[in-house]
């Protein structure tokens, strides 16, 4: 009598009873979640339940199709890590077949050299096994009977049993019950296994998202480096352009120093003389030093003019509001500026040409200090072709190749020009080649100065008697912003 | 009487200094350039150069430099209207007799001309 079929009859059930019983091990099966566990389970209970001395499960392996022996009881050290090639006879038998495979059957098959029959008359024809080697993987096994269990198609697991501790064989029932537990349980196994996979998933799953966590830290204190990099660099650049303001305030300082001593001087002199005339002669009338008065009063308003230019400057260089400006508006606000101012010298008549591509970007500046600068530009491009027939001004600004944030604009007259030694004197505070009372010597100083608080740059290029070319480099505003102004080619004439 | 030569691009100063001087009874000339000023100090060979530092072709250290290597006799009094250490040391170093920083009025300037040529 099979061990279930004794079971039952113990609960005192029959046959019938004993399916249902069956059925209720497949139920109880499924509830249980880790394919671990399962077959571990499995196997203890028909151990126990079976009185078998050992018995383990041979499970296919995910990747490798080869079978592993597992969940062994009753084994020795020896049977772990225990593998059967998916080639290897026996499997290659229960995988055909799919019934239990008897080691008592396939000696006699062994011997006999026929099929070990089963399934094996319905209407195919007897496939032949190698009958020795598959007893020989049983004995290896220690296998007295080994159970397959199907998934489909699929051969998943063998339920190995060893020879039970009554010495009994085990008889057809038994094989046939066993079979049918196997295969009940096949959905259960196949279901734990999922389960195991999901778990072994959402666990790799966790990592990963610890992983990409710890990414993100990474990534996040690496932003806040830049970040604090970034200021850092804004600081510096604050602090450059700082001192960069700070040394031409300290030339400017140097310059107004001569700039004033050197009236002063002759302002002090003239005092001493129109002194040392009085002591010589206290009857001298006040009509006598009127020379030296009107000398006076002329170093004294040099000196005004420079203190002038000083604090003018000064102040402009604190409360300068800074704002996105269309160059071509800046100019044609300068242009009237530049006719009222030039109306005097009789210098009307000059052709003035603007070429400003349409999509220049914005600059960010102080718009009554750059036409300071162009108010300058003109005046001197007039000075520069007094006397001349065909008086021409072109302003042309582009990006210029290479450098993306700024623009350059070309301040070209056709006047006189200049000498490399005087191009070489021509930005120094001071220094003017108009004569007196035209020229200041304050002008290119005062737009150099100008441009470069704007953080840009300013250059010129000139041949005596072709023309003079001021280049000017101010960085684009970066805020956005559309132009304003119309675009294109136009021309004034003054 | 005395030979005075005055290097200064300042023209109201060479004006001053000039009138005063001659008034004074002085032989005054003066330039403004270096140029001029070593072409003067060659022809004219005062016995006292006023010179100032600051000239549109060249520093006065050139000309103070010139002078005090071919007529170290002559006096030279150095000027500038810049506050410049650097530069007056150099002065010094060179061999200027006495220096007057701008500005100074024709009493100072009197009592150092008379001072050196005593």
């Amino acid at each position: 009598m099979g061990w279930v079929a004794a079971f039952a009859k113990r609960r005192g059930r029959s046959a019938r009873g004993y399916k249902k019983l069956l059925q209720e091990a497949s139920r109880g099966m499924s509830r249980i979640e880790s394919q671990d566990r399962l077959l571990r389970l499995v196997v203890h209970f028909i151990t126990l339940r079976m009185g078998v001395r050992n018995a383990a499960v041979l499970s296919r392996q995910e990747h490798s199709n080869a079978f592993r022996l597992c969940h062994q009881r009753g084994y020795g050290k020896n049977f772990f890590e225990l593998r059967l090639e998916s080639s290897s006879p026996l499997l290659d038998f229960l995988a055909t077949e799919k019934e239990a495979c008897d080691a008592a059957r396939i000696a006699v098959a062994a011997r006999s050299g026929a099929p070990s029959g089963g399934k094996g008359g319905g209407g195919r024809q007897p496939k032949a096994y190698d009958y020795e080697a598959i007893l020989q993987t049983m004995e290896n096994l220690e296998a007295a009977c080994c159970i397959p269990s199907f998934l489909g198609p699929d051969l998943r697991n063998v339920l190995v049993l060893g020879k039970k501790k009554s010495g009994e064989l085990y008889t057809g029932d038994d094989l046939h019950v066993l079979l049918a537990l196997a295969q009940e349980s096949a959905g259960a196994v196949e279901n734990a296994r999922l389960y195991d996979e999901a778990v072994a998933r959402s666990r790799e799953l966790e990592r990963i998202n610890q992983q990409l966590e710890y990414s993100k830290g990474l990534l996040m204190k690496a932003l806040k480096e830049t970040e604090v990099a970034n200021k850092a660099l804004q600081d510096t650049q604050a602090q450059l352009i700082h001192e960069q303001k700070m040394a031409t305030l300290g030339r400017l300082a140097a310059s107004v120093g001569h700039e004033v001593n050197n009236p002063l001087t002759i302002l002090s002199m003239n005092v001493s003389r129109a002194i040392l005339k009085y002591r010589k002669n206290p009857e001298a009338k006040l009509t006598e030093a009127l020379d030296l008065f009107d000398k006076m009063e002329q170093n004294i308003g040099r000196i005004k003019a420079v203190v002038n230019t000083l604090t003018g400057l000064l102040k402009r260089s604190e409360k300068g509001k800074f704002e996105p400006l269309s160059l071509k508006l800046i100019l044609e606000e300068t242009l009237p500026l530049v006719q009222f101012q030039t109306y005097l010298d009789n210098l009307t008549g000059t052709e003035v040409e603007f070429d400003m591509p349409a999509n220049l970007p914005l600059v960010r500046g102080d718009l009554e200090r750059l036409q300071e600068v162009f108010l300058n530009l003109f005046i001197n491009a007039y000075h520069a072709m007094e006397g001349r027939r065909d008086r021409r001004i072109r302003v042309r600004a582009e990006i210029p190749p290479g450098h993306p944030h700024q623009i350059a604009v070309n301040f070209t007259d056709n006047g006189c020009g200049m000498t490399a030694d005087i191009i070489k004197k021509i930005f120094t505070y001071g220094f003017t080649t108009k004569p007196p009372g035209r020229g200041s010597g304050m002008g290119l100083y005062m737009c150099k100065y100008i441009i470069e608080l704007h953080g840009g740059e300013m250059r010129v290029a000139s041949k005596p008697d072709e023309g003079t070319t001021f280049t000017l480099t101010l960085p684009v505003c970066t805020d956005g912003g559309v132009p304003v102004g119309r675009n294109e080619h136009s021309e004034a004439v003054l | 009487m005395s030979r005075l030569l005055v290097i200064d691009d300042e023209a109201g100063i060479l004006e001053q200094v000039q009138e005063f001087f001659e008034e004074e009874g002085h032989e005054v000339r003066v330039a403004d350039t270096c140029k001029d000023g070593i072409e003067a100090i060659r022809n004219f060979l005062p016995e006292l150069v006023l010179l100032d530092i600051k000239l549109p072709d060249a520093s006065g250290i050139d000309a103070l430099k010139y002078c005090k290597d071919r007529f170290p006799a002559i006096k030279v009094i150095v000027n500038t209207g810049y506050v410049d250490q650097g530069i007056m040391d150099e002065a010094e170093r060179l061999g200027g007799d006495r220096f007057l920083q701008k500005p100074f009025n024709l009493v100072q300037l009197k009592e150092e001309v008379d001072a050196l040529l005593k």
